[in-house]
């Protein structure tokens, strides 16, 4: 096959959200499933970049409300996901859902 | 009755291996060289069988379906035996004519679409395939029979993903299954190491799971691959339990599910190209409703040995959650036939 074969599906899409120098681990990639894999989770987005390593992590998963708990609680308690976590209820009147944005960076804002 | 139920138990039928293109990771290899098909009235035969033993889907592939001159005739009779009808086509020659034998007859029509149009005309090697397949699309919408895509998953294509459930999205379409390349018929010398190792498959689950979220309920999307954490929760899904002393008494459905029948009349479990061994047999020689007496009664044990084994060897914790089951099965199969066929014969 050609050249372009031999690279990864998974490079070239972390190259597409954030350029050249976007990585992610193994011990990260399998941190994210576990999380994806929580009761009625589903992921927003999951953005990572880093050189060489990958050094900044942030997100956002949208969780059923009787889930927010577990997840979070499972979130926190990953030690490869040493995270700032924020939880925002979603739904009007009564909320159903919530987004869970989370982040390594100390004291960023979850706009990004 | 939805087509796109995984609880549906499907008959997966290969008419012919007649097909206008010879695709790069064609699993049956077929190409426009073949010219064996089966019988009309033999599948029209097996069909109303299939329904009888509890099958509830008759899923055409190929080869191309659309080559195969009975279409009509064994959808209809699909139909009549209760069974839902779908179709996997590359999508280049459903012009308004073949449109309107379909309508009616076919409850899903399933578009091979394998990335960006480049990648989809390297892949079908034809220079014309996207833009032939996307030129039908305005037809296929307007028959009102509903559609969806099938993007081959490979080890460097995942980043065209979102590129094709947003093409999917425009078209209309309801369904976009991601299946990952299997190394099987044309595959094995054609696109070798594409084939995508558990890393590939772990982004495509996140990548799945967050276009899914982007599309909402306006497109199901569908990733061939099983977790093993729910695996080890349902082992039901894929194996069948309890001792098997009454498997005699079971439809088929219930003990095999995909059923595949090939060109060449040979029915086998699970996928195109399973082992001979663990084969119901030949419809050229005995109908389905009597090859299934017999094999519930050989031939199932073995095979019911080896899923279980696999599950085994599947269940244990891995370094990523996700397993090709059809394929890990089939891969199993044919191992163990090569090394002890004795153990795999019927008795």
């Amino acid at each position: 096959m050609a050249q372009e074969e031999a690279e990864r599906g998974s490079t070239k899409m972390l190259e597409q959200w954030l350029g050249k120098e976007a990585s992610i681990s193994d011990v990260e990639l399998k941190s994210l499933l576990k999380i994806q894999q929580a009761a009625d989770v589903k992921v927003v987005r999951v953005f990572k970049r880093g050189i060489p390593r990958p050094d900044v992590i942030w997100g956002t998963v949208q969780v059923g409300l009787p889930h927010v708990g577990s997840v979070l609680q499972q979130m926190l308690g990953n030690r490869d996901l040493q995270m700032n976590y924020e939880v925002f209820p979603l739904g009007i009147p009564f909320p159903d859902v919530a987004l869970i944005s989370f982040t390594n960076i100390p004291g960023r804002g979850f706009a990004g | 009755m939805d087509p796109t139920s995984a609880s549906l138990r499907i008959l997966q039928i290969h008419p012919s291996r007649r097909c206008n293109l010879r695709c790069l990771h064609c699993y049956s290899s077929s190409s426009p060289d073949e010219r064996e098909e089966l019988d009309c009235a033999l599948l029209g035969q097996a069909l109303i069988d299939a329904g009888a033993e509890g099958y509830g889907v008759a899923s055409f592939s190929g080869g191309e379906p659309l080559l195969y001159r009975s279409l009509p005739e064994v959808l209809d009779r699909s139909h009549e035996a209760g069974l839902i009808t779908t179709v996997t086509s590359n999508g280049m020659l459903l012009d308004e004519r073949r449109l309107d034998m379909l309508r009616g007859r076919l409850d899903l029509l399933a578009i091979s679409l394998d990335g960006v149009p480049a990648s989809h005309d390297r892949m079908r090697g034809s220079a014309r395939a996207f833009a032939a397949m996307t030129s039908h699309l305005r037809g296929v919408r307007k028959s009102g029979i509903p559609f969806g895509f099938i993007f081959t998953l490979r080890q460097s294509n995942l980043h065209e993903l979102d590129w094709v459930a947003r093409f999917a999205l425009e078209a209309e379409a309801r369904l976009l299954q991601i299946h990952p390349l299997e190394t099987a018929g044309r595959a094995i010398e054609q696109l070798p190491g594409q084939r995508p190792d558990e890393i590939e498959a772990a982004f495509a689950y996140l990548e799945a799971a967050r276009i899914q979220n982007m599309v909402g309920d306006r497109l199901v999307i569908q990733l061939d691959l099983l977790n093993r954490d729910l695996l080890r929760q349902d082992p039901g899904f894929v194996v069948a339990e309890g001792e098997g002393n009454d498997d005699v008494a079971q439809r088929l459905a219930n003990l095999v599910s995909p059923l595949v029948i090939e060109a060449d009349g040979t029915v086998v479990p699970l996928e195109y190209g399973f082992a001979r061994e663990y084969a119901l047999g030949n419809l050229h020689a005995t109908r389905l409703s009597q090859l299934a007496t017999s094999w519930r009664r050989q031939g199932y044990r073995a095979f019911r040995t080896l899923c279980r084994r696999v599950f085994a060897e599947e269940t244990v914790p891995h370094e990523f959650p996700f397993v090709n089951w059809y394929e890990t099965v089939t891969s199993a199969a044919t191992v163990a036939t090569a090394t002890t066929p004795a153990t795999c014969m019927p008795g």
